[in-house]
C-alpha cells in the first residue's frame, strides 16, 4: 500500500470521527448541524490532517499540532466568511469557545485513529478501533441523512431544523453496538471478514427495525464496511511503513 | 523538496492566502476587479465565501510548509 493512500485513509478516518463527535455534541445541546457548514468543516479539517500527515508524518506531536491548527483554521473561516444561514433561527458554532471544543474532539479523533494503528496495549487498540469505526460510520450516516434531505428538495433552514438528536440516536446506538459485536466476534472467532459482516448486519437490522427504512438500512451496512476498510487500510499502511 | 523551496512555498501561499482571507472585498476590488474571480466554474458562481475558503486552504499550505522547514532544521 502506498504512503499516499494510507495517509489519505488515515486523514479521512480522523476527519470523519471528529465531525461525528462534533455533530452528536451539537445535536445533543441544541446547536444547528447544517450540510454546507459540515462540508466546509470536513474540507478544512481533512486538508489540515492530510497535509500534516503526508508532508510531516503521523505521531504524538503531529497529532497535537493538527488538533490545534485544524479547528483554528475553521474558526478563521467562520470569522471572515459571510453568513448564509439565518442566525435568528439557528445557533451556529461560531463563538471562540467552540475552538477549544473542536480541538478537544479532534484530539480524541486523532488519538483514537492513531492508537488503533500504533497502540502498545490491546486495550488501547480496541478502544481506538471502536471509537474510530463507530464514529466514522456515524459521520457517513449523518452525511447520508443530510444529503437525502437536500435531494428531497428541503431548503437549508428546514433541513437544519429537522436534523435533531432523535433523528441520529438510533444510528448512533446501532453503529456502536455493531462495532462492539464485531470486535467480540473477532476476538473469539477470528475469521476473516466475519467481524465486519456481523457489525454491518447488526447496524442494518437495528436501523431497519426502528426506522422501517430499507434504503437507510442498506446504506448503514455499506457505511460500516467502508469504515472497516478505511481503518484496516491505514493500519496496514502505517504498519508496513514502520517495518 | 529542499528546505529553501518549502520556505518559498510557505511565504507565497501565506501572502496570497492572507490577501484573500483578511483583506476586505472592497479593497480587493479597488486593487483590481479581476482578482475577485467574478466568474462561473461548472455552473457555480464564485462567491465571496469561496474566496475565503481558498484563502484558508492557502494558509493551511503555508503553515504546513513552515512546519516542514522547522522539522527539516530540527533534523540537521
Amino acid at each position: 500500500m502506498s504512503k499516499f493512500y494510507s495517509n489519505f485513509l488515515f486523514s479521512i478516518a480522523v476527519t470523519a470521527v471528529m465531525n461525528a463527535l462534533d455533530m452528536v455534541y451539537h445535536l445533543a445541546t441544541g446547536w444547528a448541524v447544517h450540510l454546507n457548514y459540515v462540508a466546509i468543516k470536513l474540507t478544512v479539517i481533512f486538508l489540515s490532517v492530510w497535509m500534516i500527515t503526508q508532508f510531516i508524518g503521523i505521531g504524538k506531536e503531529e497529532g497535537v499540532v493538527a488538533s490545534i491548527f485544524g479547528p483554528f483554521m475553521f474558526y478563521i473561516y467562520y470569522v471572515f466568511a459571510g453568513a448564509t444561514l439565518n442566525r435568528e433561527m439557528f445557533k451556529i458554532d461560531e463563538q471562540f469557545w467552540f475552538f477549544f471544543l473542536h480541538a478537544a474532539l479532534m484530539l480524541i479523533a486523532y488519538f483514537a485513529a492513531w492508537s488503533f494503528a500504533k497502540g502498545k496495549t490491546h486495550w488501547a487498540r480496541t478502544t481506538g478501533f471502536i471509537l474510530a469505526a463507530g464514529f466514522a460510520s456515524i459521520a457517513f450516516d449523518a452525511l447520508f441523512i443530510m444529503i437525502r434531505m437536500r435531494l428531497n428538495g428541503l431548503d437549508e433552514e428546514t433541513a437544519a431544523g429537522l436534523m435533531t438528536l432523535s433523528l441520529v440516536s438510533v444510528p448512533v446506538i446501532a453503529y456502536i453496538l455493531g462495532v462492539i459485536a464485531g470486535v467480540l466476534i473477532d476476538r473469539f472467532i477470528k475469521k476473516n471478514y466475519l467481524d465486519r459482516l456481523a457489525a454491518g448486519i447488526i447496524a442494518f437490522a437495528l436501523i431497519y427495525l426502528f426506522s422501517k427504512d430499507l434504503v437507510h438500512a442498506v446504506f448503514a451496512f455499506a457505511f460500516v464496511n467502508i469504515a472497516y476498510y478505511i481503518i484496516h487500510g491505514y493500519k496496514k499502511g502505517i504498519a508496513s511503513k514502520s517495518q | 523538496m529542499k528546505e529553501r523551496n518549502w520556505l518559498a512555498l510557505g511565504i507565497a501561499a501565506g501572502i496570497i492566502g492572507s490577501f484573500y482571507e483578511f483583506v476586505p472585498r472592497k479593497t480587493i476590488k479597488s486593487v483590481a476587479e479581476f482578482l475577485l474571480f467574478d466568474i462561473d466554474i461548472l455552473g457555480h458562481r464564485i462567491r465571496h465565501n469561496d474566496l475565503i475558503l481558498v484563502g484558508v486552504i492557502l494558509l493551511i499550505v503555508s503553515f504546513v510548509s513552515f512546519y516542514k522547514v522547522y522539522k527539516l532544521r530540527k533534523v540537521k
